[in-house]
């Protein structure tokens, strides 16, 4: 269930509109979205927020350059996914110096808010390798097409499909679903 | 009632990303202004409650890669394809001059992510193959071909196997849930590379009895030459093999995969025409001039657009792959094949080379013929 709507922001940054109003303009609209995808990708709202504001300063930083204002949202979720597959490989080094084995993915917490069956949701779509990861979260909590998940992730269509596809049929088996 | 896993994957993340609650972000302004990363946020549950979508593994990587963001869409250039047409106007010039024998000696490597002393780095593993094909179908077929070797790939790699004690195994990193039978351990730094070699006439098994995939040296030398003849040629080939295995789903498959006639001794007319053929279809996109890795200047070309493929590399089980086929400016013929990562993972670049299959100067008619190798073991 999408509870934001994904749209590019209202008008087109006009040649009158700062840089910074119509960043702020987007945050208002898309921040909150944002902030939730990096969180199902990276586990914890802190980092979340950090790689959501990475990608708008990014996205400030660069405004003079970008000709085409309407791919700023697919732009910033481009870097909002990239950005968590860094903290992701980042997380890795800092775990193997301390000795741990696994980044801990749960905390009791959590399973208390949530459930057990979603849980178990969680933990089947943890053991997905990381593009299928990515293309569940992009197609079944924002919604995105196929299309529009191709250009985030920067892959093809036949891509996004295959992957798709791969991973439903693993997550069928894992949560001994009927198709 | 049983709910299907694309709603149950709705549901759990949607719930999931509801724990950020919109009141816990920070105001806008905090975004535009680029300044130190705010510290902790939210409330104490949500930091507490780590809900990770994530595989976490054993990452024993060397260095991290920072992976840009998907470029806006680019252009296709205005001028399409021509490059490739202009080349096959410039071949069907060439006069077409065949030796005694066609030699073709093709080194492949491909990169691989390996660890050892706990560090992980990336190596190259090297394989050689040559092979002597006669004009006449009386003289005898020689194919030789190198075991693999393995060595560091880079200045920096090869400091990392040094300061590891370079040792003279290496283990492989593979993608979490790879049996161990399939994940082992690599000789590194071997000096000597064995060898095997094949030599006889019109041999019909082993390595030189099909040195062309399904096209065998007769139809080969056989192609017809103008455009009408050669798309007869191959739809004909198409629908004679239609419905078995190997055979392409559709006739613009089938064309598309005419690219491999590249691979074979094509007269100079020949030649021109399958270029023109592969110049008019979608799935032939002009990169534009490149140089191969021996640094031949050449013309880049993607025979492959369209097409999704990826490949494991270290822990990563899916990087995407780019396929270029670096063509000789003047002749047409291939200089090398080479597969590049569509994307960056640990350890390699996106643009980074995966693999390639160079086709050494020493490819070409030739009059001189094989001398059997010494040192190599027959099969």
């Amino acid at each position: 269930m999408r509870s934001e709507i994904i749209h590019a922001p209202p008008g087109s940054p006009g040649g009158g509109a700062s840089a910074e109003t119509v960043v702020t303009e987007l945050f208002v609209v898309h921040g909150l979205s944002l902030v939730r995808l990096a969180f199902l990708l990276v586990g914890d709202q802190e980092t979340a927020e950090d790689v959501v504001q990475d990608a708008f300063a990014a996205v400030y930083r660069r405004w003079g350059r970008l000709t085409d204002r309407e791919q700023v949202l697919p732009y910033l979720r481009a870097a909002v996914v990239n950005g968590c597959r860094m903290v992701l490989r980042r997380r890795a080094i800092i775990g193997r110096f301390r000795g741990r084995p696994e980044v801990p993915f749960w905390s009791a917490e959590a399973a208390a808010l949530l459930g057990e069956t979603r849980r178990q949701v969680f933990l089947a779509v943890r053991a997905l390798p990381r593009r299928q990861r990515e293309v569940l979260v992009l197609r079944f909590y924002l919604d995105l097409s196929e299309a529009e998940i191709a250009q985030v992730m920067g892959v093809s269509r036949g891509t996004v499909k295959s992957t798709a596809s791969r991973a439903l049929k693993v997550l069928a088996v894992t949560l001994q679903e009927e198709r | 009632m049983t709910r299907s896993i694309e709603d149950r994957l709705r549901d759990a993340f949607s719930t999931g990303a509801e724990l950020v609650r919109p009141e816990s972000l920070g105001t806008v302004t905090d975004t535009v202004a680029v300044r130190p990363r705010r510290r902790f946020r939210g409330l104490p549950v949500l930091a507490a409650a780590a809900v990770v979508v994530v595989l976490a593994v054993v990452a024993l990587v060397a260095k991290v890669v920072v992976p840009a963001p998907a470029p806006p869409p680019v252009l296709v250039p205005s001028d399409g394809n021509e490059a490739l047409r202009r080349l096959a106007a410039q071949v069907a010039r060439l006069p077409d001059d065949r030796g005694a024998y066609w030699r073709r000696s093709l080194e492949d490597n491909q990169l691989v992510r390996v660890q050892a002393g706990g560090r992980a780095f990336n190596a190259v593993v090297s394989h050689g193959a040559e092979l002597w094909l006669p004009r006449d179908a009386e003289d005898p077929v020689q194919t030789r071909s190198e075991e693999p070797s393995l060595r560091p790939a880079t200045p920096a790699d090869e400091r990392a196997w040094r300061a590891a004690g370079s040792p003279a195994e290496v283990q492989r990193v593979c993608t979490p849930g790879t049996k161990a039978a399939d994940c082992v351990k690599l000789p590194m730094g071997a000096e000597s590379r064995e060898c095997q070699y094949t030599y006889g006439v019109a041999p019909d098994r082993g390595p030189a009895a099909h040195p062309f995939g399904p096209y065998t040296p007769a139809e080969i030398w056989a192609l017809p030459t103008d455009d009408k003849g050669l798309r007869a040629w191959l739809r004909a080939r198409w629908e004679s093999g239609r419905g078995e295995p190997g055979t392409a789903r559709t006739l613009e498959e089938a064309l598309a995969g005419s690219d491999l006639l590249l691979r074979t001794p094509l007269s100079p007319a020949a030649r021109a025409a399958v270029l023109r053929l592969l110049a008019d279809l979608p799935t032939t996109s002009v990169r534009g001039p490149a140089k191969d890795p021996l640094g031949r200047s050449g013309l880049a070309v993607d025979f492959d657009r369209g097409r999704a493929s990826f490949r494991e590399f270290g822990e990563d089980d899916e990087v995407a792959e780019e396929h270029t086929t670096i063509l000789d400016p003047s002749t047409g013929e291939i200089l090398a094949e080479v597969t590049k990562a569509g994307e960056s993972a640990a350890g390699l670049a996106k643009g980074g080379i995966m693999s390639s299959e160079v086709w050494t100067p020493v490819t070409g008619w030739t009059d001189d013929r094989p001398k059997r190798p010494g040192n190599c073991r027959r099969l």
